[in-house]
Parts: C-alpha cells; structure tokens; sequence
C-alpha cells in the first residue's frame, strides 16, 4: 500500500493518453500516468532483414513467432496482428482485470504499454465536417489538432487523389507509401478506368515515408503484422518514452485503476491495484483523465456518477473482410519490398443509403499464410497449398459501417461490473448483401474477383473502433469533463458521439491532444 | 532383517527383475544375479546359470536375501520335473544351506494346484517347497507400467489394437505399477518378522479387466478402445489361429487361461505390513515426462508432415512440441498416420482437438523455409496445382463432412 498525490492524473498509457499528455506537459504541467502494463512490452527488434529474407533463415522465427512462440498461440477471431505481436500476455486478462463481461461481443484491449497502437494497423484519417454532425464541436475546433496529431503520427499519404478529401485534406503529409503487387496493378487499373461508385486511392498511414527526428523511415520490409522493427509505424508506447524522456512524464507501471471516489473538497482519490503483486495503491489527484480505452474508461466513469443499471449505447463500426482474386497476376513472383499493411483505401455509397462504406485492401502476401488457410473449408495442407498458389494475385479487404449500424450496448451492474451486449441492427444484412455484391461488380470492372464464400463479417467488437459511451454534449461536455463529477475528464473514444465509417484513432487523438491544449492554457 | 546389504536375483534380465535390480543397487545393496547372460547395469556381480543346473558353489556368498523370479515358459511335462521345480528347489537349498535369512519366491495370483494354466500349477507346487520361517512367496497381480516387456508389453500390444475381442471383459483384476512391486519385494526382503507366508502383492480394490484395458488404451495410445465380450473357448481357437498367421500379434494361450483363472486376493494385510499404498491406476498409467515429449515428438512430425509435407527439419518439431507444450495443453493427441490425416478433418469445427494442432502446425511452417514449398512458380504450373489440389479436396469432402458429423 502507498499512497500519493498529484495534480493530474491521466489513468491508461496508449494513444488517447500520449495525445493528452503531449500539450500538457509542453505546457509545463506535471503529470502522473499509471500504466496497467507491468513491463515494457517485447517490441520487434532492429534491424530486422525482410519478411522472406526472415522466412528462409535459421533463426529468422524468432522473429516471427518470438522468443517464447507466443505467436503460436490461437486467437480465434481477433486480428492476426494480436497474434503475431510478440509480447507474451499482450491483451491476456483485459477483460477480467477491467470487471468486463460480455455476451455477443468480443472486448479486444491491451493491458500494455502504448495499449492497442501496438496492434494497430496504421489507418488514419480526418472527420469531415459532415461526420461531425451533432457534436458540440465543430470541424475547426479539431483542425489544429488534427495538424500536430498528423506530424506526431508521421502520416503518409497522398493529399490530391480521389481518396484525399475524403481522407482529410490540407494536412501536413508525408509522401505516400509505395503501392506494390496486386495493389499497384488494381491502382492503375483504376486510374485508366474510373468506376462511378467505387472510390479508389493511397491510404493513409501512420508509417513514416521518410525518417523524421525522432522516427526512422518505413524500410519496406513488409513484415508490419510481425510488429515494426524501425519505429516506423506509430506507437505510443515510443510517444510516451518520449515524454518521459524530455518533459519528465510521471509514469507509473502495472496499475489498474479500479475505482474513483470524490472528495468533499474537490479532486479525486483513485484506488488502484497492482498487477505485480496484487496490492492496492490510492491515489489522490485534483483532475483525473481516463484514457484507459472505452470499457475501462466508460466504467470507471459511470461508476463514479452512480450511474448503475443504465443502458447506453456502444458505438462501433461493423466491420466485414473479403478476398479479391486478380486472375491476370496468377502465378506471380512474390515482391521482395513494400509495406506490408493496408495500402490502399477506398468508399462506396451504400446502396439507397445517404452513408458510405470505408475500406482498405491489403495485398495477401502481407499477412501469415497460415491466417489465411484457417479461413477456408479446406485440408490444412489443402488450404496452405491453395493460399500459398494465390497469396501473389490476391487482395484481403476490410470495410467498414458507419456506427449507425451498430447497435452494442453497456450497462454498469450494481457490483461494479460492466456488461457489454455486441450487435448489429436487423438491416444491415440486406445492406451487406447488396453492397458486397455491388463491390463485387465494381471491382471486377478493374480485374478483381470477388472470391465466392470470402464474404465474412466480423464479430461485433472485433474490429476495435469504439464509441459513444459518454458522448460530449450529453453525459460530458466538450472538454470531456463528466456531467457531475467536476475534475473528471474522459479523453478517449467514449467521448465521440458518433462514428462514420472511417477508422477514428486519429480523431480520438485529435481530440484528446485538443482537450489537452485546453486544460493547459486554462490552468496555467 | 532390518536391512540387507547383499541380494541375489534370479531373472534379471526379466521385466520385473531387471527393475529390481536398478530399485536394489540404487539403494546401495551389492546385487548378485545369476542367470544366462551378464546384466547389461553396472555395479552387479553376474555369476553364469541355466535353470536346471546346480546353483555355482560361491553364489550364496555374503547373500542375505534371494529373489527368484526367474521363469522357463518352454517347460512341458509333469510338473514334479518340471525345471522350474527344480530349479526352484536347487536354489531353496542352497539358500539354506548357506544361511540366507530371507528367500523370495515371485509366485502368481492364479497359483492353485487346480489352475487352469499350467503357470499357475506350477508356481503352486513350488510355494509348496517353503516351509520354514523366513521363506516367502510373493503372489503378484496384474503389473503394470514401465518398459512394454512381458505380460505388459503384450497388453500394451492389445489395448493399441482399433478393438479388441475380449473374454470376460467384467473379470476382476487386481493391478500393482511395477515401481509399486518392486518396492514390495524389497520391503519383504526386509520385514523383521514376516506375519504371513504368502503376501498377495496387487491392489485390493479389484476392477474388470475390460476397464483396465480401456484406461490403458486412453492413457497410453490416447484412443477410446472398444471392447468386444466374446466367449473364451473362441478366444482360445483364435489365439492359436493366429499363431499360425504371420503379421498378427502373437499372443500365448498360457496368458489367456490365466486370466481366465484369476482369483481374487485379499492384499490389504500384506500391504499394511509392508507399510505399501500402491498408487491408483490412473497414476500409474499417467505418461511419464520423457514419454509424453517422446509421443509429441512423433506427433509433431506427423502433423508437420500432412500440412507441409516431407522432410520435417528438426527444429520445427521442437517448435511444434513447445507450441503444443505452452498453449495447447501438452498432452499428445491420438493420431492416424500422416496420409490419413487429411480424411479426419472435420470441416467447419476449427476447435476440434485435430484441427487445432494442424492450425499450430501451420504457424510453425508459415515461419520457416518450408513456407516456399506453398510458393506460386509461374502461372501454368500454379494452375495445375491448384486443379490438383481442388481434385484431392473433392474426394475427400464426403469422407471429411463424415468425420464431422461423428464428432
């Protein structure tokens, strides 16, 4: 047991967290950050040769399987990035250490360092001010913060493509990724042949095209689901090293915050519990920020307010992948350089709809092949043999649903846990069936097939883009401080009163970094 | 006899006598063995003897406890000549006639003068020989456990048959782990004032054979054995067909009668005196360290082998097993060959244990250089690769959706 004070206390350590804690401290505030992660996770080691340069070597599996062959493990449904991420225990317990119980959902979270950034796949783009449509903010309150978020994140891409607006204009780019293989092949197929309804360009990555002070540049290895071995990719675990480093961030390892009590005379204590050796630690603060990932975020929260039994929605974008087979690049070598994540991006109206479907392609060969034989009815042998055949001419995409169409929803139980029931509305599926079909017609139009059976949705959670919980204007106002409860601020996803179809890391960034600059420049 | 410093054994070479002797000179008692061939363990003096032979004149030298476990199988005849009467005998007296204070005879659970099996007859007329204090017949159960020699190799040969056509399934047998017995025998050589003359060694709580069998078959060959009942005089006609067929496990009608023979034998009294708890059965049939990470060994290439195909470099086994040894459990899974493979698995059931081990293969190949065999090489001969292999998937669907259905 110990106890100790501080001014501000941020309670998780991932992106929300850095982006928060950035203007803060660069504003000469001192911060307390309380990490649930023990240790510093095992990250990809540089430097590293590339992914077929490591396949073919003696020792290459250490790192693609890790030390300890905790890559070998079976994640069912979840990304294969949480897999083949090398720290052992990475997201283990999330749900038992947060109080978190679930039915039809699958609750994905890092109790780790940098929290989920070390899994993420690196898309990032801008609301438009279309998406932030009944926000208390407006589309130029979050500019500038979209501005210093782009730089911090190192964001690649093209700013004049057809996919740029949509993605975000008029920010500080880096050069776009190379496009390779089937990629490269459906990108210029596209160029020559516009579609009217399918939306085609680079994406936009949180990888650094080229080195930048503190960030080597993407050396091209496309071994990015086996964790960067150059920083290239954004992660937050680095940001907050950073902040330690330089403006003397107070970080606190292997705490998770359990609960939150008020006090009479204004400020907080936060009891909380060590992962290391089960002890409790409180902790008295005059401002708390969670950024501790919704769930645990949107719990700590309403229990604070005693807002047991309320059902409120979850927001989450739902999410279905499918496989593009290119019969012209049949039988092609493999390519011995590029960046091994989503590499184009693209959007298509849904069908009688006024919203759009936002997706991303990847091409094949930058996943495990083994990831993709379990996703056939085949032999194992029969299903490697067929995958490794195709993993040259074949494109893996991911689309997602704006949040409208999802319909999860949490509710704080009187013991202090928090149930979370998954779902999606009983439309989707006729909108799922129309618009996998219309992508399947626009897609072929650019020599692409849509493979018969690829069509699968996600579980709902799976794909982690959260929401809602405790939107602004609502249940907090727009500086993410909690409708009776002065002094506590939420400052990741919960806060977001709604999704498009686009991924939101970058915009729970920008906010949480807009948050911050408020908080700084009100408590000098 | 508190304790004893000097042993004879007789059937060294034995299944049960070879482990006495490594139980006997761990415990630092200068082990004699007389018998054909010399001991291949160290430390034991090996004198040359062939049943039937009188006992070599230095043999009882220093000796303070004997065990005769030696058995001719061979042996046909009266059983007053028998020679392992007399051998039995030769050794009784020259025991006796050197002091010995403690001489162990191994006998049997079945022996009676009225056995079925001759077995049993004749280790009846030779406990018949002891009649003075000191003089001990250790009357042994079903043992089981350690090396597949012996009666437990032949079973260990049986229970891994796909079913197995039994007499009597429901007869009772009272089991003892070899470890167990030889602790026994060596408490016996050891008890100051033996209580009785004959010590049943074996488990008082009896259980059917066919359940002993069926635990055997789960633990050691991790397959569920179906047994089918069926009378012992074709169970005896069967045996001797088959020792007249060549390929088929040979198994010796003396072990069939004896079953059929067994008595059941109050233990619980020699046990208390020789202060011995034998472990239960599902203890003893528990697979032992290096045993275990032997059968996962030979799993680890089989299922390497129907994903990836031959050769299977070493490290991807070891991979495999500590892959198998860290998140699936680590206990082998029973296995059809390598070929076979491909028809057990069922579709659409990602959890079934056979299904998760090939998924962890996978991720074992995708890793290493094996994951090039997988690799497209130019479009006509991926083509005809893929028509072979969307050939090979449609044969086995039916056999695979078959597989599933069981489950």
């Amino acid at each position: 047991m110990s106890d100790w004070q501080t001014d501000v206390l941020v309670v998780g350590a991932g992106p929300a967290a850095a982006a928060f804690a950035e203007p803060m401290l660069r504003a000469g505030h001192r911060l307390t950050m309380i990490d649930a992660g023990p240790e510093v996770p095992e990250r990809a080691k540089a430097p590293r040769p590339p992914l077929e340069q490591l396949r073919q070597s003696a020792h290459g599996w250490r790192h693609l399987l890790g030390p300890q062959l905790s890559a070998l493990r079976d994640v069912g449904y979840a990304s294969p990035k949480l897999r083949t991420a090398t720290s052992p225990g990475f997201g283990e317990d999330f749900a038992v250490a947060n109080h978190l119980h679930t039915q039809d959902f699958r609750a994905v979270g890092a109790l780790a360092l940098g929290g989920l950034s070390n899994v993420w796949g690196a898309v990032a783009c801008t609301f438009s001010e279309d998406d932030l449509r009944g926000w208390p903010i407006s589309r130029s309150d979050l500019a500038a913060s979209y501005d210093r978020v782009a730089i911090r994140l190192g964001l690649s891409g093209s700013g004049e493509d057809d996919m740029a607006a949509f993605q975000g204009m008029n920010l500080p780019l880096l050069p776009p990724l190379p496009v390779t293989g089937g990629a490269a092949d459906l990108l210029g197929r596209y160029r020559r042949r516009r579609c009217d309804d399918l939306i085609l360009g680079h994406a936009r990555n949180a990888v650094t095209s080229v080195a930048l002070e503190h960030r080597a540049a993407c050396t091209l290895c496309q071994g990015c689901m086996w964790g960067c071995g150059v920083g290239a990719v954004y992660n937050a675990a680095d940001h907050i090293g950073q902040l330690v480093q330089r403006h003397g961030l107070d970080l606190h390892r292997g705490l998770v915050a359990e609960s939150l009590q008020p006090l009479p005379a204004g400020g907080w204590h936060v009891h909380c519990r060590d992962r290391r050796d089960g002890s409790t630690d409180t902790i008295t603060a005059g401002k708390v920020i969670l950024a501790a990932g919704l769930l645990p975020s949107t719990r700590l929260a309403l229990a604070a307010t005693h807002r047991f039994g309320q059902r409120r929605r979850l927001i989450s974008t739902p999410a279905f992948s499918f496989a593009l087979l290119q019969p012209s690049r049949l039988g092609a070598q493999a390519e011995t350089s590029g960046y091994g994540m989503a590499q184009l991006a693209f959007r298509r109206r849904l069908i009688g709809q006024p919203d759009e479907l936002f997706g991303i392609l990847y091409n094949a060969d930058s996943f495990a092949l083994s990831d993709l034989a379990a996703n056939t009815p085949f032999t194992r042998r029969g299903a490697m043999t067929v995958m490794g055949s195709l993993v040259t001419s074949l494109l893996v995409g991911l689309a997602y649903f704006p949040g409208r169409y999802s319909d999860n929803h949490v509710l704080l139980r009187a013991d202090g846990e928090l149930t979370v029931t998954g779902g999606t509305i009983a439309e989707i599926k006729p909108h799922l069936r129309s618009v996998s079909s219309a992508l399947a017609r626009d897609f072929r139009a650019l020599g692409a097939w849509l493979l018969p059976g690829s069509v699968k949705s996600f579980p709902p959670g799976t794909e982690v883009h959260y929401a809602g919980t405790l939107p602004m204007g609502e249940i907090s106002d727009p500086r993410g401080e909690i409708q009776g409860a002065p002094g506590l601020h939420v400052v990741d996803g919960s806060v977001l009163p709604s999704l498009p179809a686009k991924h939101h890391t970058m915009t729970v960034m920008a906010n949480a970094d807009r948050i911050g600059y408020l908080m700084a420049a009100h408590n000098p | 006899m508190a304790s004893f410093s000097r042993a004879l054994v007789t059937g060294s070479s034995g299944y049960i006598g070879e482990r006495l002797v490594r139980f006997l000179t761990a415990q630092g008692v200068t082990v004699v063995t007389l018998a054909r061939k010399p001991s291949a363990q160290r430390g034991v003096i090996h004198i040359p003897w062939c049943m039937g032979d009188p006992v070599p004149a230095d043999a009882m030298a220093g000796v303070q406890a004997v065990f005769h476990l030696a058995h001719q199988w061979s042996s046909t005849g009266p059983l007053d000549g028998d020679v392992n009467v007399r051998a039995g005998k030769a050794l009784l007296e020259a025991a006796r006639a050197a002091g010995v204070d403690r001489f162990i005879m191994g006998s049997t659970v079945s022996a009676r003068h009225d056995a079925l099996n001759r077995y049993g007859r004749l280790k009846a007329a030779m406990e018949a020989l002891l009649d003075r204090p000191g003089e001990l017949a250790a009357r042994i159960g079903l043992v089981y456990g350690g090396p597949a020699k012996s009666q437990w190799g032949v079973l260990l040969r049986l229970t891994a048959l796909p079913a197995l056509p039994m007499l009597d399934p429901g007869k009772a047998v009272q089991p003892i782990h070899l470890d167990d017995l030889c602790q026994a025998l060596i408490a016996m050589a050891g008890l100051d004032q033996p209580q009785q003359r004959i010590y049943p060694l074996a488990d008082p709580n009896p259980l059917a054979f066919g359940d002993f069998l069926r635990a055997t078959a789960n633990s050691k060959h991790g397959h569920a054995l179906p047994i089918l009942p069926i009378p012992s005089r074709i169970a005896l006609w069967l045996v001797d067909l088959a020792a007249h067929i060549p390929g088929l496990p040979r198994v010796d009608r003396e072990r069939i009668l004896g079953m059929m023979g067994l008595p059941v034998l109050e233990s619980d009294a020699a046990l208390a005196e020789l202060k011995l708890n034998p472990r239960p059965l599902e203890q003893g049939l528990a697979l032992e360290p290096a045993e275990a990470r032997r059968r996962l060994l030979r799993e680890a290439r089989t299922i390497l082998v129907a994903v990836g195909g031959k050769p299977v470099p070493p490290g991807l086994m070891i991979r495999y097993v500590r892959g198998v040894c860290q998140f699936e459990g680590g206990t082998p899974i029973p296995l059809p060959p390598s070929p076979l493979i491909p028809a057990c698995e069922a579709i659409g059931a990602p959890q079934a244990p056979l299904n998760r081990r090939l998924a962890l293969a996978a991720r074992v190949i995708e890793a290493s250089p094996l994951v090039s065999r997988f690799a497209p090489r130019g479009r006509m001969a991926t083509l005809g690769r893929l028509v072979r292999v969307g050939l090979r998937e449609a044969c086995l669907l039916p056999i695979r959706l078959l597989a599933g259905h069981r489950r």
